[in-house]
C-alpha cells in the first residue's frame, strides 16, 4: 500500500512539475509513460464522473484541433442553425476514431499520414487518456519550436513517433495537429460526440478480451453496439479489428459479420500491400498492443467490415390492417392510438 | 397498504361503464368495478379467511394470516400493468421473478393467466406493438426483446426473417479457456488466464429462454422508457418506429421491427436520467426525469422545440402547502428542500385525450399533486402554462378514463415526504378520482376533487385484503419503499469508480 502510495506521490509531484513548466513557457517534454500507468480495466458500466458532450452539436472541438478553426468554419457555423454556445467551429469534422485508443500508437502514426483528416482516440482510463493528450501536446509545441529538446527519457524513445518519424515532429505532415484523444465510454457515449452518418472509419484495436463468458457484455463488439457503429458510420465505411485473441476474433467476425449493417470485405482487402487499404497495414504495426504481440512472437487476426447502405423502410400500408381501426385512418388517428398504447405502459 | 401501479382498462372508452380498474398492492391485482364501489376480483385467488382448517398445499394462497403475510413477502411485486384496447389481455410485470405475465380480464374481473415468461433481467418498460400482436420488453440492462404477446400454438415455425435471427443472441459455445501463453501479454490476461484453467467446469452458462423472443436493440445503460409509434411517410405507407429512453440521458429512435437493428437518430438534451416517454401526437415526444424542465421534440428531426419548466410551479404550489391552515408541525419541518432542488418526474400521462382539451399530466415522486398542461400549448409560441392540483398524499401511480383522472395515493408517507410516516390516525384514501371539465380552458375548476373523492373504503370491503391488524404489522421496509420510490435513485450519484 505504501508503494502504491508513493508512485502516486511521485506521480503527482511529476505531473504538478510538468505543469508548472508548462505555464512558464518551457517547451512540453514527452509525456513519460510510467506516470500515467491505470489498472487495465475500468468498468464500462458503472457511472464514471465522465466529462461528455449532451450532443454532438453542443461538442466543442476547437479545443482540441485548434488549428482546424477558421474563417470558413465560421462560415459554417452561420449555416448551421443548431449551433449552441458561440463556441468555435472547426472546418471539418472528426472522420476517425479510434475506439478503444490505450496510448495511443495508432493516432501517432495515421496522424502524419493523412494530416488532412481529423482522427480522434476515445480511452475510458482517464491518466490513458490524460497521457496521449500531454503527448500529442509536445509533439505540437516541438513542431513549432526552432531546435526541437531532445527526448528527455528513455520511454520516449520507444515511442512508435521515434519509430516511425524523424525525431524532430517539425517536419511531419501536418504537425500532429490533426489528431486528439478524449476520455469517454464510447459503449455509452459514442452518439454523444459524433453524429449520424459522421465517421468513415472506426478503429477497434485489441480490445480487451473479457475472457470469461460472464463478462462478454463488456466487450466493446456486441449486435447492438454494432448498431452504434453502423450508426456513426457513413455507408461505404468501415470498422477495423484486429487481435491476438482468437476468440475475440471470432466473436468479432460473428458479431459484425452478421449485423445486416455490416459486411466483411474481401481478405486480400485485410492485407498489407500496394493498392491495398493503408489503414489496415498501419493497424497491423502501430499499436501498442501490436508491437508487444510482435514482441512475444504472437499472433494478429485482422478483420474489417463495410457497413452497407440502409435498407428502404418495409413497405406498410396505412390501409392495410392496422387491429382496432376498420375504419379509414387519419393521421391524427395513428397517433392516437399509439399513445394509446404509451398509455399502458405504465 | 398502497396501490403502487393502477390500471384503468378503458382510458377512451366512450361510457366508461364496461371498464374496469385494476390496481396492484404488493403481489396482489384486484380488479374493482368502474365505480370504485367494490372489489370485484383479487389476484391471485385468495381463500375467505374463515377457511383457516383447510391445510394450504397451495403456496400462493396459504390459509392463515400469518402464513400469509410471510408468503407476501417471498411472492414478486407487480411493478407494471398494461392492457390491450380491447380491454381483453392485460400484462401484469413482477419485479423480483423478472417476470412478464399475460392474462384473460373476464367479464366477471377475474384474471386468468395465459402465460409466465420470465426475462434473463428485469423488465423496467413494456409496450404493446400497435398491431398489438408483440410486447416489446425493455430490460434494466439496457436491452429490448420482442416477444408475442400470446403465445401461439406450440410448434408454430418461427416468422423471423434470416437478418433478424441474427441479431438474437447466440447461444454460449461450449467453454474452452481461450487464452493461451502465446497471447497473453499483459497482467491481467495473464491472471485471466491462470484463473480460466483453474475453472474445470465452467460455470453454467445462462439457460436459453423457453419462449420466442427476439432481441431488437440494446442501450449499455439501464431502459427506462419506451415506445412504439406509427407515422405515416407521406407515401401513403406506415413506418414503425421504437423510442428507447435510458438512464444516461439518452432518447434513441429506432426503425420498428423488423429492421429495429437501424438507428434513425437520438433525442439528445437531457442532463439527468429520464424516467418517461410520452406521444401527445404522433410527430410529438415529450420527455422527462431527473429535471425540473419537461423536454419537447420534434423527434423525427431529433429537434427539441422546448423545455418547459415546471419547478417554480412546484415551488408556489409547496409555498401555499405549507402556508395552508392544519398543517402539523412535523409536515412542515420536514425535510425541507433547497429552492433549487431537482425533482423526479415519475409519470406522464395525456388527460381527455382524443379531445381538444388534451392535457399532459405529470406526476413527481414524492409530490402530492398532479401537474398538468394543455397538450395544444406544448407547441404554442407563448410559454405554456403549468398548473397543480394538490392531492391528499403523494401520487404513486395515476391511470386515465376518459375525462377521469385516477390517482394512486401514498396514505403510508405524509405529503412531500418519502420518509415521515402518518400518525395511525390520519389516513388518506388509496385513490383519489379527478375530473377534467372538457369545456372549460385553462381553469382550475375544472378538476373536481370533492365530489370524486374517494374514501378508504377500498380497504373496508370485505374482499379486500390485509384488514387493519395486518396493517399494523407492516412495516415500512426497504423493498417496499423501492417499489413505490424508485425514480429518484436514477439520479447518478457520481465520483463512482473514477480511477477504477
Ligand atoms: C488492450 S487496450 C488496446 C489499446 C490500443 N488500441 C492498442 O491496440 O494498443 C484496450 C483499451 O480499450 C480501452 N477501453 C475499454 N473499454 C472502453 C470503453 N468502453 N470506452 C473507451 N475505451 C475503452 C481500455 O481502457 C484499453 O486502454
Amino acid at each position: 500500500m505504501s508503494n502504491t502510495s508513493h508512485k502516486n506521490q511521485k506521480r503527482d509531484e511529476y505531473r504538478a512539475a510538468k505543469h508548472k513548466a508548462e505555464g512558464e513557457g518551457l517547451p512540453a517534454g514527452l509525456p513519460q509513460k510510467k506516470y500515467y500507468r491505470q489498472r487495465a480495466h475500468s468498468n464500462p458500466f458503472s457511472d464514471h464522473q465522465l466529462e461528455y458532450p449532451e450532443s454532438p452539436e453542443a461538442m466543442d472541438w476547437s479545443s482540441h484541433y485548434p488549428m482546424f478553426t477558421g474563417k470558413k468554419a465560421e462560415r459554417n457555423a452561420d449555416l448551421h442553425e443548431e449551433r449552441k454556445g458561440n463556441a468555435k467551429r472547426l472546418d471539418r469534422e472528426v472522420e476517425i476514431a479510434d475506439i478503444g485508443c490505450g496510448y495511443g500508437g495508432l493516432l501517432f502514426a495515421l496522424a502524419p499520414k493523412m494530416p488532412e483528416t481529423l482522427i480522434l482516440g476515445l480511452e475510458i482510463r482517464i491518466s490513458v487518456a490524460k497521457f496521449v493528450q500531454e503527448k500529442i501536446k509536445a509533439l505540437r509545441q516541438q513542431g513549432n519550436s526552432p531546435r526541437p529538446p531532445s527526448s528527455p527519457s528513455k520511454e520516449t524513445a520507444k515511442t512508435p513517433v521515434a519509430d516511425t518519424s524523424s525525431p524532430s515532429s517539425s517536419s511531419v505532415p501536418g504537425g500532429y495537429q490533426n489528431i486528439a484523444c478524449l476520455r469517454a465510454n464510447t459503449m455509452k457515449f459514442l452518439p454523444n460526440f459524433f453524429h449520424r452518418h459522421q465517421l468513415r472509419a472506426i478503429f477497434l484495436c485489441f480490445p480487451d478480451p473479457h475472457f470469461k463468458a460472464r463478462k462478454h457484455k463488456a466487450r466493446i463488439v456486441s449486435s447492438s453496439l454494432n448498431s452504434e457503429y453502423a450508426y456513426v458510420l457513413r455507408p461505404g465505411g468501415k470498422v477495423y479489428t484486429i487481435t491476438d485473441v482468437e476468440d475475440l476474433h471470432e466473436w468479432m467476425v460473428e458479431r459484425l459479420g452478421s449485423h445486416p449493417s455490416f459486411e466483411r470485405v474481401s481478405r486480400e482487402e485485410e492485407e498489407e500491400g500496394e493498392g491495398q487499404d493503408e489503414l489496415v497495414g498501419v493497424m497491423r504495426r502501430e499499436t501498442e498492443e501490436g508491437k508487444k504481440v510482435e514482441r512475444n512472437g504472437g499472433k494478429k487476426f485482422v478483420a474489417v467490415f463495410r457497413r452497407v447502405e440502409d435498407p428502404s423502410w418495409p413497405v406498410r400500408r396505412l390501409q392495410g390492417k392496422v387491429p382496432g381501426n376498420d375504419t379509414a385512418l387519419s393521421e391524427r388517428k395513428v397517433g392516437s392510438e399509439s399513445s394509446t398504447i404509451k398509455d399502458d405502459g405504465e | 397498504m398502497v396501490f403502487q401501479c393502477i390500471l384503468s382498462c378503458a382510458r377512451d372508452h366512450p361510457t366508461r361503464l364496461s371498464s374496469h380498474l385494476l390496481a396492484a398492492s404488493g403481489p396482489n391485482i384486484y380488479t374493482m368495478s368502474w365505480d370504485f364501489e367494490e372489489v370485484i376480483s383479487v389476484w391471485p385467488e385468495q381463500p375467505p379467511s374463515d377457511k383457516e382448517d383447510v391445510k394450504g398445499k397451495d403456496a400462493v394462497a396459504p390459509p392463515t394470516k400469518k402464513r400469509k403475510i410471510a408468503n407476501e413477502q417471498k411472492r414478486p411485486n407487480v411493478i407494471k400493468l398494461l392492457c390491450t384496447r380491447d380491454e381483453k389481455n392485460i400484462v401484469a410485470v413482477t419485479a423480483e421473478d423478472k417476470c412478464i405475465r399475460v392474462f384473460n380480464l373476464k367479464e366477471n374481473g377475474k384474471l386468468e393467466q395465459l402465460s409466465e415468461r420470465c426475462m434473463p433481467k428485469r423488465p423496467n418498460a413494456v409496450a404493446i406493438s400497435p398491431d398489438e400482436t408483440t410486447l416489446l420488453v425493455g430490460d434494466k440492462f439496457g436491452d429490448v426483446y420482442a416477444l408475442p404477446l400470446l403465445e401461439s400454438a406450440e410448434e408454430e415455425e418461427p416468422t423471423t426473417q434470416p437478418t433478424i435471427t441474427a441479431m438474437s443472441d447466440v447461444r454460449a459455445k461450449p467453454f474452452k479457456p481461450t487464452a493461451n501463453p502465446l497471447t497473453v501479454h499483459s497482467g491481467s490476461n495473464r491472471k485471466a488466464l491462470a484463473s480460466q484453467l483453474q475453472v474445470k467446469e465452467h460455470v453454467k452458462t445462462k439457460e436459453p429462454l423457453k419462449f420466442r423472443h427476439e432481441l431488437l436493440l440494446g442501450h449499455v445503460s439501464m431502459l427506462t422508457d419506451l415506445a412504439v409509434m406509427l407515422v405515416d411517410d407521406d407515401d401513403g405507407n406506415i413506418r414503425e418506429y421504437i423510442i428507447t429512453a435510458d438512464r444516461d440521458e439518452h432518447i434513441r429512435i429506432s426503425r420498428g421491427r423488423p429492421q429495429a437493428h437501424i438507428i434513425e437518430g437520438y433525442c439528445l438534451g437531457h442532463k439527468q436520467f429520464i424516467s418517461k416517454l410520452r406521444l401527445p401526437a404522433p410527430n410529438l415526444l415529450v420527455s422527462a426525469g431527473g429535471e425540473n424542465e419537461i423536454y419537447v421534440w420534434d423527434w423525427l428531426a431529433g429537434r427539441l422545440l422546448r423545455k418547459i419548466d415546471i419547478g417554480p410551479a412546484l415551488r408556489d404550489f409547496r409555498a401555499s402547502w405549507k402556508a395552508s391552515p392544519g398543517i402539523r408541525e412535523g409536515d412542515r419541518n420536514e425535510d425541507d428542500q433547497c429552492e433549487d432542488q431537482q425533482t423526479a418526474i415519475s409519470g406522464l400521462w395525456i388527460g381527455l385525450p382524443g379531445s381538444s382539451q388534451e392535457k399532459l399530466i405529470v406526476t413527481c415522486e414524492g409530490v402530492p399533486a398532479l401537474i398538468y398542461i394543455q397538450v395544444s400549448s406544448l407547441t404554442d409560441y407563448d410559454t405554456p402554462r403549468v398548473h397543480t392540483v394538490p392531492l391528499l398524499g403523494n401520487v404513486l401511480d395515476v391511470t386515465v378514463m376518459s375525462d377521469l383522472v385516477v390517482a394512486a395515493i401514498d396514505n403510508i408517507h405524509q405529503p412531500w415526504s418519502t420518509s415521515a410516516l402518518h400518525s395511525p390516525d390520519e389516513q388518506p384514501p388509496l385513490l383519489q378520482l379527478l375530473k377534467f371539465e372538457q369545456f372549460l380552458y385553462e381553469s382550475v375548476t375544472e378538476v373536481d376533487t370533492g365530489a370524486f373523492r374517494l374514501s378508504d373504503q377500498v380497504s373496508s370491503k370485505p374482499s379486500a385484503p390485509p384488514d387493519n391488524e395486518a396493517e399494523q404489522d407492516v412495516h415500512v421496509d426497504r423493498d417496499f419503499w423501492e417499489l413505490v420510490y424508485h425514480v429518484e435513485k436514477l439520479r447518478k450519484r457520481g465520483g463512482m469508480g473514477d480511477e477504477g
